[in-house]
């Protein structure tokens, strides 16, 4: 368990940090983070384009003071050495998924593996690393004809149904990967570690099968049926089984994306404290960062310096207004994450982690972050924790196994439509493989 | 494709045949690569792929073994991305402390494909393959007896040398065709260092196994732990040879092709000249060329005092020329013989003439190493090709009086230097393109050994068709031998300059198909007074002379008398005013040809000095009308004059004797 490292205690940014520090104007002109700001700006009109610099500079000034103030923006010493010795002989583990792009005509093929990758710093034995499949799943989604579907039935949205699995799946091999040797002291996964459930909850979406459960919940998987097998209450069990371990578990999302969750969680909970210039000045910062549509990403790259993250922020991803009434009460016992952004280095993009609710995990939020700023350091352009790139190239399914898959389908289904000895049956068929009429299969011959 | 062979079946190998990796990307009937396990495999192995490919008629398959080398292999860690590497360099962090991976290498061979076997039949049957090799397929790692009986396949009929192992598998020898060498050449080109007379060495001992005659052109020395090893080969004689060139009545045109070859050759008319002189002056049985030389200068010094004009100057170049030859051979005598008698523990004999017994140099179960040290390269090179002539007149005369016999010249760049060296024709370079061409024919195999490829004659060197190449630096050499072997690879070549001593590639007409081979080292070949030269051990060890003491003791006593004051007074011009005695001397001398007629050049010729070519055609007597201070006006420098002075001294001397 991580409470054998000695704990870092958490540094104020404001007062402990005794680094140069970048005046935030001076950082918005860096050109990492223009790219961004000039990505967001150009999609507004000429006069939005005009002040979007001055407002975000405003913004970013105004928020670091009050975070600042409050103590809100902790900061990580960067020390590689030191760092890692204080983790040697901590197993660390990381958890990443790949999707095959395998398209079916007529089936609905999924794809997925699961990957983890535990390493021990400092360890020099064979030992020190283990890549492991921890889940791995090629069927149909629903197959009337054999039990071998993952669902029970089909959904219209297809791409939902993917989804869901894909979600279970990462979750799943998270929890198998903790029952591994060496035990993890630490895991971190790759992506939101609570999503948005709500469009996954009506009646209508299908229970897993056997087989889908058997895989994501070896050991609970016997009886479980109806809303029991459904994709919201099995993966608030694996979210269960994950949080009550005693791992430091937390995830990182590296891609910017469009989000302003937790900049607007952040000024409702700033608007209760001393720092707070009145509820108007907090509306009027919100109303500007929707009508400038600056997400965190972008505001938090302003804010934050090389080793500062924010204080843990609890959203909500399940908002009550969404949840249908079919898994209402189910939906409502999902965990709050607490998300902070934590800024890796001067000229790269804040990275996201998110723990889970509740008490802190056992290290400590610091240490975790300490662990996830020297892991990303480690690649400094791109600024992601190595350990989740390693397992990402691990899992991730290459173009060679979803060529074939297509390829085969496509085969099979031209031999049915042979063998029918129809030309119409057979155009169709050659339609459906080829996906357009201006294909040379389809061109002109002399008789027509 | 393969074809079907009705052959008898091949042993079971005790061993089996171990999957190493899987083929990977696009194969073809040329080359593949595959995916290679860990530490299953390296450069240089031979592996093998089991498929299918169609039969003779399309009618059904049949399935083969597809055997390859393997040419390169690729390492890389696709989980350590670039920039972790500059960070942990830039943070003194060892990557075994951090969270980055080192252990999922992946190692990507790249194999170039020898041919292929039926499965069932012998695997000395090697067919081409014609039908890509599949991919996906395993990759087989075989044991080392099939590996043997593959390479032991060869040549049906052709006598097997063994020169090494594969470099990557210790377990597996490796034969070339002794055959294929001593008919159609072959080179050994390594870098100082690279063991290229080790390689040499052990395709000598295997010749002398089989009794085939040898001879060996040696310029240091190398091959001269042979005689003293000769123990080692009961029944073979093996004898040091130092050049000496024997006159007898027949070979009597050595002396024109000496002229010809050491210095600017001579006309037409002088050609006739010393022809005559030649016909005129018979050597004696076995006399030395030195001593012919001296003969025939007196011959021509005879006839200068009896003819004069043209004929004169004629017969005065033919003694310059003789001079030269005279002096050059003169020199190389002195420092073989020096040299030969540094080594006192070998019996060096006197080379017999090439032309009237060659049976002498060449022979079953002999090996005749000439040893040419301290002769320079044009001299040699001469020794070389009269030598070499006369032997391959003999073949190619089918008078049966030599057997065929395999030539190994050391330092080949010596002996056919390339065009580009700037050297001229030398004289073996012609002899030896004759060799090489017509060699085949009559049996005069090659084996040329040398250190600086591209410094060789590229036509002839191409000729040779089997290649051993050891290690290699130099980028011209390493450029050169890719353009002069079609069938070294670009990996290959690539391996050259990483090589370790002995270990090369093998490849020609004398190998099934290209080998990295290790070269077996013979130790007990070497000779044990050769070897490095220790010069610092020799300056901590060295102790002057027993004539030293006296030298010293004789200067100190001598350089006392300095200082000792003269009894008589000294005269006012003597001593170091070398201008006063010079003028004082030609003044004596001069008188004595004022009414010579001869030529400049006719003093030259009865003087055996050379003064100055441009004034060959004026007549002493009148530069010996000028006073000393006359000739300076003339253009004459005081070197010239002074030389000049000399060259009237020695010719009034000569008619004081006459």
């Amino acid at each position: 368990m991580a409470t054998a490292a000695k704990k870092e205690k958490p540094r104020k940014a404001a007062q402990g940090a005794n680094r140069k520090k970048i005046p935030v104007s001076e950082r918005l002109r860096h050109p990492h983070i223009m790219t961004e700001m000039l990505r967001i700006s150009l999609g507004q009109s000429a006069g939005a384009q005009r002040d979007f610099l001055k407002v975000l500079e405003g913004l970013a000034c105004g928020i670091r003071e009050m975070l600042d103030a409050e103590g809100w923006i902790y900061s990580v010493p960067i020390d590689h050495a030191k760092t890692w010795k204080d983790f040697a002989g901590k197993p660390i583990c990381f958890v990443d998924g790949g999707v095959a792009s395998a398209q079916g005509l007529g089936a609905e093929p999924i794809g997925v593996r699961v990957g983890s990758y535990t390493v021990i710093p400092g360890d020099t034995s064979e030992k020190r690393e283990t890549f492991r499949m921890e889940k791995q799943l090629v069927a149909e989604l629903f197959d009337s004809s054999s039990p071998d579907g993952v669902y029970e039935d089909l959904y219209e949205d297809t791409s939902k149904l993917r989804d869901a699995v894909r979600i279970s799946l990462e979750l799943a091999a998270g929890v198998s990967s903790l029952k591994q040797e060496p035990k993890p002291q630490f895991l971190f996964l790759h992506g939101a570690l609570i999503n948005p459930v709500s469009a996954y909850g009506d009646e209508s979406f299908p229970a897993f099968s056997k087989k889908g459960l058997e895989l994501l919940l070896p050991d609970d998987h016997k009886g479980r049926e109806g809303r029991d097998a459904k994709f919201v209450t099995v993966c608030l069990e694996l979210l269960n089984q994950l949080k009550h371990t005693k791992a430091n578990i937390a995830s990182v999302v590296e891609r910017a994306s469009g989000s302003q969750l937790v900049s607007m969680t952040l000024l409702d909970e700033l608007q209760r404290t001393d720092s707070s210039p009145g509820p108007q000045a907090i509306k009027e910062t919100k109303n500007k960062i929707r009508d400038f549509r600056i997400s965190d990403s972008v505001l938090f790259h302003a804010i934050l310096g090389e080793g500062e993250y924010l204080k843990p922020t609890e959203v909500d991803r399940n908002v009550d207004s969404k949840r249908p009434n079919y898994s209402r009460h189910i939906i409502a016992k999902y965990p709050y994450p607490k998300v902070t952004y934590v800024g890796v280095g001067e000229f790269s993009q804040p990275i996201r982690v998110e723990f889970f609710d509740g008490p802190e995990p056992p290290a400590g939020y610091a240490e975790c972050i300490r662990l996830l700023i020297h892991s990303s350091r480690l690649m400094p352009n791109y600024a992601f924790p190595a350990g989740l790139d390693i397992v990402d190239k691990f899992a991730k399914v290459p173009a060679w196994m979803n060529r074939p898959i297509h390829s085969s389908m496509s085969v099979q289904l031209i031999q049915q439509a042979l063998e029918t000895g129809n030309t119409r049956t057979i155009d169709a068929a050659k339609r459906m493989v080829c996906g357009t009429r201006r294909d040379w299969l389809f061109r002109p011959t002399h008789n027509g | 494709m393969a074809k079907k062979q009705n052959t008898t079946q091949p042993k079971p190998s005790a061993a089996a045949w171990t999957p190493i990796g899987t083929v990977v990307g696009n194969a073809s009937t040329g080359e593949f690569t595959f995916i290679l396990k860990s530490f299953k495999s390296r450069v240089g192995d031979l592996v093998a792929v089991k498929m299918k490919v169609p039969d003779e008629n399309y009618a059904g398959t049949n399935e083969i073994y597809v055997w390859g080398r393997v040419l390169g292999i690729s390492r890389y860690n696709p989980f350590f991305p670039y920039e972790a590497a500059q960070e942990l360099s830039e943070e003194g962090v060892s990557l075994q402390d951090t969270i980055l991976s080192n252990s999922r290498d992946q190692l990507e061979a790249s194999v170039i494909i020898l041919g292929c076997t039926n499965v069932g039949s012998e695997y000395k049957n090697l067919f081409p393959l014609t039908y890509p090799v599949q991919p996906a397929a395993n990759v087989l790692y075989p044991p080392a007896d099939i590996i043997k009986e593959l390479l032991a396949g060869g040549i049906p009929g052709h006598k097997p040398m063994h020169i090494g192992t594969l470099i990557a598998r210790r377990d597996v020898d490796i034969a070339i065709s002794a055959d294929r060498i001593v008919s159609r050449h072959m080179a050994i080109l390594a870098m100082t260092g690279g063991g290229k007379t080790v390689a040499a060495r052990r395709i000598i001992r295997e010749m002398i196994e089989i009794g085939y005659p040898l001879l060996i052109l040696d310029p240091h020395g190398d091959y001269l732990g042979l005689w003293e090893k000769r123990h080692l080969f009961p029944g073979t004689k093996v004898q040091l040879l130092y050049p000496h060139i024997a006159m007898t009545d027949q070979n009597r045109h050595i002396i024109e092709v000496l002229i010809g070859k050491m210095t600017e050759g001579l006309t037409e008319p002088q050609k006739d000249e010393m022809g005559t002189i030649l016909a005129e002056t018979d050597p004696d049985e076995g006399e030395s060329v030195l001593s012919y030389i001296g003969n025939l200068k007196d011959a021509i010094q005879d006839k200068i005092g009896r003819v004069d004009g043209n004929k004169r100057k004629t017969l005065s170049v033919c003694m310059r020329q003789l001079s030269i030859v005279e002096s050059r051979f003169e020199r190389m005598e002195q420092t073989n013989d020096r040299m030969r008698r540094r080594m006192k523990k070998l019996d060096f004999e006197q080379m017999k003439d090439p032309q009237g017994r060659p049976d002498a140099i060449i022979a079953p179960k002999t090996v005749s190493i000439l040893y040419l040290g301290g002769y320079d390269h044009l001299t040699q090179t001469t020794i070389a090709s009269i030598l070499l002539e006369a032997l391959y007149e003999h073949r190619a005369n089918l008078s049966n009086r030599i057997p065929p016999f395999l030539t190994l010249i050391e330092e080949a760049h010596t002996f056919i230097p390339s065009s580009r060296e700037g050297t001229g024709d030398v004289p073996s370079l012609e002899t030896l393109r004759k060799l090489i061409t017509e060699g085949r024919k009559f049996g005069t195999g090659l084996l040329l050994v040398t250190q600086r490829p591209s410094r060789v004659d590229e036509t002839i060197l191409s000729q040779c068709n089997s290649f051993l190449i050891l290690r290699l630096v130099n980028p011209r050499d390493q450029n050169f031998v890719k353009q002069i072997m079609e069938n070294l690879s670009e990996q290959d070549a690539r391996m050259l300059p990483g090589f370790g001593p002995g270990q090369g590639v093998v490849s020609g007409q004398a190998v099934r198909f290209p080998l990295l081979v290790k070269i077996k080292m013979d130790e007990d070949l070497i000779y044990s007074d050769l070897g490095d030269e220790n010069f610092m051990q020799q300056v901590s060890e060295w102790k002057p002379d027993k004539k030293a003491g006296v030298r010293s003791r004789a200067g100190a006593t001598l350089d006392n008398l300095a200082n000792v004051p003269d009894r008589r007074p000294k005269k006012p011009f003597r001593g170091a005013d070398l201008p006063k005695s010079g003028e004082e001397r030609w003044d004596a001398i001069r008188k004595k040809f004022l009414k010579d007629k001869r030529a400049l050049g006719e003093i030259e010729a009865a003087t055996g000095m050379d003064w100055d070519r441009k004034r060959r055609s004026e007549k002493i007597s009148k530069l010996a009308a000028l006073t000393w201070d006359q000739l300076g006006k003339e253009k004459i420098s005081a070197d010239k004059r002074a030389m000049l002075l000399a060259m009237l001294e020695v010719a009034a001397n000569n008619n004081n004797n006459e």
